[in-house]
């Protein structure tokens, strides 16, 4: 029996979403059928909702819905602080743990000239702005620890060299908790060579 | 490394074929054209899970089969797996105790087999790229950082050329200075092999050919080598810039290293005979094992095709001496029986068949 149009619609629009195949978008269209119509408008609702009300924010390209977002406009954090990261997805994770107070830079990508991004594609326009108006003392550069955000970092590091006092960079190596038995020889590699003396 | 019986199906010539084999020596002879190369070409694979003939799967198949099925228990560090490789147009499929294993490299650094065919022997003949293949794996096993480099190595060279294409030459200093913080580690690596490779190269091919000529190897970096210096590599390539800029590509680095053979210091290209390039690739073979089995205690399947037919009788005596004190597993193929007697098995191939 062929698939009816309706839902043949709705399997492509999920087959387009990263790591999912037409089996597992037929799966979640399946899943749709048994909805309530309360159900499927409430999903209707947060999809057009979504796309209304997020926004980047101005300062630091971050998702919002409300301009500046919460964290440029908090007063409570270290605005003097400024962490790097390539995507506004990366913020969450680093928000989640709680662990840093200052703000976030979104580059909006990495440099890889095979997938035509150079820097004047980076959102570091607004970077520059920031760094000449306000006073800010420490850039962390939380690119990925990839070639490409490896690249992005050496270059913001020659970018701005001379613009901040302190610049940093991610540590790499044994993941909390981890068991040496089960770490890479690259991260291992890393952990070695980012060592720190502790008996000081 | 031991394989302790193998099944070849569906592959070249063979229709179905089992046998046992002996961890010594398996002497595998037969008339031209009856098999004796597809065989020995099966146990390569089912080491490095490719040819040394071709790089087209469709060629392993009999003809008018879709499939090939290689079977084998490999025996490493006197634990026994079973492998088996599904061979079809479009790739292949590999099953190391029953489970599909993704990891090739890892499989490769676990069952490598050593090969000597008519075809090594061009070797140092052949394009710069086969060789910079060849001793990328053998030092690849020798440290497995170094494939993980090398690949972080080729991604850095396709994002510099990618930029010498759309001709924005602003950014290439920010490529080059990432090319040469990964061409250091790498330079270092292949630099350090070369030097372990030297220190038994002369004699073992002294032991396989009687002759007392120094044989090295030699690494010609593409940039100068500079005590591994990352500074120094990013003056050389900044300073090359005209030159990439004219060849749309980036002409200095790794990727274009050089190896080179030398007899007496003379460079094979210009001045090996046929004889002495087989000799010199045997022996630089040699002593990649004797390497491993130093290092590592690891004893790779060792692959002679057709060795004896071109060297002449005294190294044939030589060679044969040689082989005796070796404790690897051994495939040799020929057109006759062995003109000694050795410890291990004889094989007959008649037709895709053993006898």
């Amino acid at each position: 029996m062929q698939i009816p149009v309706a839902l043949e619609r709705l399997v492509y629009e999920f087959s387009r979403f990263p790591g999912v195949g037409r089996k597992t978008a037929q799966r979640l269209a399946f899943n749709i059928l048994r909805y309530t119509s309360e159900e499927t408008q409430n999903l209707a609702d947060a999809l057009v909702q979504v796309k209304e009300q997020i926004r980047y924010c101005s300062v630091c390209s971050g998702f919002t819905d409300v301009d500046p977002c919460s964290i440029c406009s908090h007063t409570g954090r270290d605005q003097e602080q400024v962490c790097v990261v390539e995507q506004p997805n990366n913020i969450f994770p680093i928000e989640k743990s709680g662990v840093f107070k200052g703000v976030y830079h979104v580059l909006m990508g990495a440099i890889s000239p095979l997938d035509g991004i150079g820097p004047e594609q980076l959102n570091l326009h607004k970077l520059r702005n920031r760094i000449a108006n306000k006073n800010i003392n420490e850039m962390i550069i939380a690119t990925n620890p990839t070639v490409k955000g490896e690249a992005t970092a050496l270059y913001l590091q020659h970018e701005f060299a001379g613009n901040i006092s302190k610049i940093t960079r991610l540590a790499c190596g044994i993941p909390a908790g981890g068991d040496l038995e089960y770490v890479d020889d690259i991260t291992l590699m890393e952990a070695f060579s980012g060592r720190h003396t502790i008996n000081t | 490394m031991i394989i302790r019986n193998i099944e070849v199906s569906q592959f070249r010539n063979y229709s179905n074929c089992k046998t046992k084999l002996s961890p010594a020596v398996n002497w595998i002879y037969g008339a031209n054209g009856q098999g004796k190369t597809n065989l020995v070409e099966a146990v390569y694979y089912l080491c490095n899970l490719e040819s040394f003939r071709t790089k087209k799967p469709a060629l392993l198949l009999q003809e008018k089969k879709s499939e090939a099925v290689l079977k084998a228990q490999l025996e490493r560090t006197k634990v026994l797996h079973s492998v088996q490789v599904n061979i079809t147009k479009k790739g292949r499929q590999v099953l190391l105790d029953h489970a599909p294993s993704r990891r090739v490299s890892e499989y490769i650094l676990s069952f490598m087999a050593l090969s000597f065919t008519p075809e090594d022997v061009n070797l140092f003949r052949s394009v710069p790229q086969e060789r910079r293949k060849f001793f990328n794996r053998i030092i690849a096993f020798n440290d497995s950082l170094y494939f993980k480099n090398i690949q972080e190595y080729t991604k850095i060279v396709a994002q510099k050329n990618s930029l010498l294409r759309q001709g924005k030459t602003v950014q290439i200093p920010l490529w080059n200075e990432m090319l040469a913080g990964s061409a250091a580690k790498l330079m270092k690596l292949r630099s350090d092999f070369v030097a372990q490779i030297n220190l038994h190269l002369s004699g073992i091919f002294e032991g396989l050919s009687g002759r007392s000529e120094s044989l090295k190897l030699f690494y010609k970096p593409s940039l100068n080598i500079a005590d591994f210096n990352e500074n120094n590599y990013l003056l050389q390539l900044d300073k090359s810039l005209p030159r990439d800029l004219q060849y749309g590509f980036a002409v200095l680095g790794p990727h274009r290293d050089e190896y080179h053979l030398l007899l007496d210091g003379k460079k094979d290209k210009d001045y090996f005979s046929q004889g002495e390039f087989r000799i010199t690739n045997l022996s630089l073979k040699m002593t990649i094992n004797r390497l491993l089995y130093e290092r590592y205690k690891f004893y790779p399947v060792l692959i002679f095709d057709d060795l004896f037919s071109e060297l002449d009788a005294e190294v044939n005596k030589h060679v044969f001496q040689f082989f005796l004190e070796l404790k690897n597993q051994i495939f040799i193929t020929s057109t006759s029986k062995p003109p000694h007697s050795l410890p291990g098995k004889i094989f007959q191939v008649v037709k895709g068949q053993l006898v």
